[in-house]
């Protein structure tokens, strides 16, 4: 049974989802893109990333590669730990579309005429 | 020398799920501070921070899978206590608001160093969250341990009566 609001995206979840539009991310990546897109007003720390990620993922919304061996000197500054990329899915394009609607919608929303002012 | 040691302790701390890529970004991340030119005092406090926050990381995810599935979660095992009883503590709660309120008061006063400050966003969730793990845990291994004996005995020998 699908839920009615299974599109349902919470500012974390968009926040990061927007993140892997133009390509797949790795999870520095989207903490130092968020940093820079939002001017440092927005900072996601480690202890919302890596939820909203797994949620994101089990949720269907991401998928991770497969970890590739990075160069030498990669696996050596992130102490032989090998990055993992996230990348959108079709699931996850639709979330984020449905919020836009949402948004232009609520814009332009001028209420119901029955509604007393 | 910091690293390989957090390296360890947090491979025992994170649950699998995130485990290989937290800790190649806080590897990551700490390379960046000393390109940055960092000094070490403040490599090992942002570090340290970090690390904590990949601990309630994985703290909340355990616990959010342990939501979603009746099978448990995947956090190790000796960590497993520190999951369902923190919500009790109301007492510890109240003095943990103290100490963050204190933390509040002690930002403002050392508001010129920027880039310290920016990573007090979470401290006071961070503070009482550990204030109150720390404290369960106190309580569960001095008295937990013994209450669940005893109710074992209770019960083995309501069993044989």
């Amino acid at each position: 049974v699908v839920k009615q609001n299974h599109l349902k995206l919470s500012t974390p979840e968009e926040t990061v989802l927007l993140t892997m539009v133009v390509r797949q991310r790795f999870g520095l990546e989207i903490q130092d893109m968020v940093i820079e897109a939002s001017k440092a007003k927005w900072w996601i720390e480690f202890c919302t990333l890596y939820p909203v990620l797994h949620k994101l993922e089990r949720r269907g919304f991401i998928k991770p590669s497969k970890s590739e061996l990075g160069s030498e000197e990669e696996l050596l500054i992130r102490g032989n730990h090998r990055r993992r990329y996230y990348a959108i899915t079709e699931l996850g394009k639709d979330a984020l579309l449905e919020a836009e609607q949402i948004r232009q919608r609520l814009r332009g929303w001028e209420g119901s005429s029955e509604t007393p002012i | 020398m910091l690293m390989p040691i957090l390296d360890r302790l947090l491979s025992h701390a994170l649950v699998e799920s995130i485990r290989d890529e937290a800790l190649g970004d806080i590897w990551e991340a700490h390379h960046r501070l000393i390109m940055e030119g960092r000094s070490i005092p403040v490599r090992t406090f942002v570090t340290i921070w970090r690390a904590l926050l990949l601990v309630c990381a994985s703290i909340q995810i355990a616990s959010e899978d342990k939501g979603k599935q009746s099978k448990g979660v995947d956090l190790p095992t000796h960590l497993l206590f520190l999951l369902p009883r923190a919500v009790t503590s109301l007492g510890i709660s109240v003095a943990g608001l103290a100490v963050v309120a204190l933390l509040v008061l002690h930002s403002f006063w050392i508001e010129d160093l920027s880039y310290l400050l920016c990573l007090f966003q979470n401290i006071d969730l961070l503070i009482l969250a550990f204030i109150i793990v720390g404290c369960v845990t106190s309580f569960d291994l001095a008295v937990g341990s013994r209450m669940v004996d005893w109710v074992k005995n209770a019960t083995k020998e309501a069993l044989e009566i």
